[in-house]
């Protein structure tokens, strides 16, 4: 009696918690976040001004680029940055963290063997190294490092080379947009002082 | 009295004798170095096109000519450590052929590939960690106590790098590797030509002044057009494509540059003052070895009885022979793969050519 006492408790709670779970209003939904640009291919352009040009502006795009363009858009993953490859594989970073993690581990064993041996400033030194490693190795995710100049610095001089009549050569990558921001060029020209006042 | 005097002026000719040596030495060095990265600068695709076709497979068949004379009759103590070697070195070539054969195939997708690169990479720093270890663990029974057991830390924190960025990792590789050939060059100077050691590693503070000077002329420069399979293949190769940002110009004319060092190391310096004469041949006289033949530097070079493997009297001339012979063969089939069809030629030769990278790691520990 006492057993299926207990039983009909437990299925009447049970019963309860289900239809109160059933019961929380439906989480409003969030405003849709606008899409975030998908970098396809970086590649380099010149921009070349020609005063002799009356039918409006040209964009030439070489071979290769529409090849490399159709890759990339094809692949999917092609042309990622650095950052975006490594934010977007969480697997990687995880057997990157597990084996970081089994370095300390062994450089800790080391170091207790050998703390007593005469060479032991060399390896402090190396374990420094270590260290240092393992903060570079975080540095990289955080810090978004690009080898080379940042791109905009070959940029710089766009405006008065425009003015001169001067082509300007500079890397460019082309991102996919949605529809509703359309087509756009966007130059990463420093901000000049406004001279006219 | 006068005998005295005549062993000074004999040892004082000697001396500025040997002086003279190094000093031509160290010019050859010099010029080798500022002609290869003039070229390298000027023209890098055309000087990567011949200079592959020139030199990619004799340079190997010198480094394995280099490799069977430092390999002992009977690895005794190193058996461990060849043993371990030679199954690394085996094992990952074959891993790193299959990779683009099982990528074409399927096996894996596209996204999976950095996974892949990085999982090789990650075996390739542990087996050159272990071997690191083992090398120590042999030399703290020879001389000084040595613990190498920091390799298994350091490559396991390598490894963890690697897996943030396998592509830039293996990029790193094709950069690196030459510059292997240079280590090389000074164990082997410090054994054979210690005279020299001294100005050799002066003339190695050149190389990131002409790295330097090849970085600061190139960065700003326009790209190369690699509108052609082959010209794209070297910019890829130098990484052109991963480093996006940075001119392909420079990227191909640095790696062409530290090509045509690692070819001139192996090819010329090594074999000039390559045949241990002083050092090593007294001690492989000790150790049961016949003495290796007093002939001129030329006639030696291709004695096969230079090469401590075959003199020995357990020896194996026959192999050796056989692996030589072989050797040249691979090259002149090397030659007309280049010359019927260069770009495939190329791929497939910088796939092989993964054996002698990973063949030098062992060796040169062994002379560390």
């Amino acid at each position: 009696m006492k057993r299926m006492l207990t039983l009909l408790a437990l299925v009447l709670i049970l019963t309860t918690a289900s239809i109160a779970y059933a019961d929380i209003a439906r989480p409003k939904p969030e405003p849709s976040k606008p899409a975030e640009p998908r970098e396809l291919v970086h590649t380099n352009i010149v921009i070349v001004p020609d005063s002799k040009t009356f039918g409006g502006a040209r964009l030439q795009l070489s071979e290769s680029t529409v090849k490399e363009l159709r890759d990339a858009l094809n692949a999917g993953t092609v042309g990622q940055s650095f950052t975006q490859r490594v934010t977007h594989s969480p697997a990687n970073t995880i057997v990157a963290g597990v084996l970081l993690f089994l370095s300390v581990s062994f450089a800790g064993i080391w170091l207790v063997r050998s703390s007593g041996s005469a060479n032991s400033r060399g390896q402090k030194l190396v374990a420094g190294a270590l260290v240092g490693l393992a903060t570079l190795g975080a540095a990289a995710i955080i810090t978004q490092a690009n080898a080379g100049p940042p791109p905009a610095h070959f940029w710089r001089n766009l405006t008065k080379n425009l003015d001169a009549g001067k082509p300007t050569n500079g890397s460019m990558v082309i991102e996919i947009v949605p529809d509703s921001v359309g087509t756009k060029l966007i130059m990463p020209v420093p901000k000049t002082a406004n001279t006219d006042d | 009295m006068e005998r005295t005097a005549n062993l000074i002026a004999w040892r004082s000719a000697r001396l500025s004798e040997r002086q003279t040596r190094a000093k031509h030495f160290a010019a050859t060095l010099v010029a080798c170095a500022c002609l290869s990265a003039l070229l390298a600068g000027f023209v890098p695709l055309q000087f990567s096109i011949l200079t592959v076709f020139l030199f990619a497979g004799p340079h190997n068949w010198f480094e394995l000519r280099y490799f069977l004379t430092r390999l002992p009759v009977r690895f005794g103590k190193s058996r461990t450590f060849f043993v371990t070697a030679f199954v690394g070195i085996g094992v990952l070539t074959i891993s790193y052929l299959c990779m683009p054969v099982l990528s074409s195939a399927g096996v894996w997708s596209d996204a999976a590939w950095p996974s892949v690169l990085a999982t090789w990479n990650t075996l390739l720093l542990i087996w050159l960690g272990v071997l690191v270890w083992l090398r120590g663990k042999q030399k703290s029974g020879q001389t000084t106590r040595r613990d190498w057991f920091w390799a298994i830390p350091a490559a396991l924190a390598l490894s963890s790098v690697n897996w943030l960025a396998p592509e830039f990792f293996s990029l790193a590789i094709v950069y690196m590797h030459p510059l292997v050939a240079l280590w090389f060059l000074d164990r082997h100077l410090r054994r054979t030509r210690p005279e020299w050691l001294s100005v050799y590693r002066r003339c190695l503070c050149l190389l990131p002044l002409l790295l330097a000077g090849l970085i600061w002329q190139l960065s700003s420069t326009a790209r190369l057009a690699d509108d052609n399979g082959l010209f794209w293949r070297i910019t890829q190769h130098a990484g052109a494509q991963l480093l996006p940002n940075v001119s392909s110009h420079m990227l191909v004319a640095v790696h062409v540059f530290l090509e045509m060092l690692h070819y001139g190391v192996w090819l010329v310096a090594l074999p000039l003052i390559g045949p241990l004469r002083r050092s090593a041949n007294s001690r492989s006289e000790a150790a049961g070895y016949a003495p290796a033949p007093r002939a001129t530097l030329g006639r030696s070079f291709w004695d096969i009885k230079s090469v401590p493997l075959a003199r020995h009297p357990q020896g194996f001339p026959k192999l050796v022979s056989f692996a030589l012979l072989m050797g040249l063969f691979v090259v002149a089939i090397l030659w007309l793969g280049f010359s019927l069809d260069y770009s495939t030629t190329r791929d497939i030769y910088f796939t092989v050519a993964i054996a002698h990278v990973l063949a030098e790691a062992p060796f040169l520990l062994k002379i560390l």
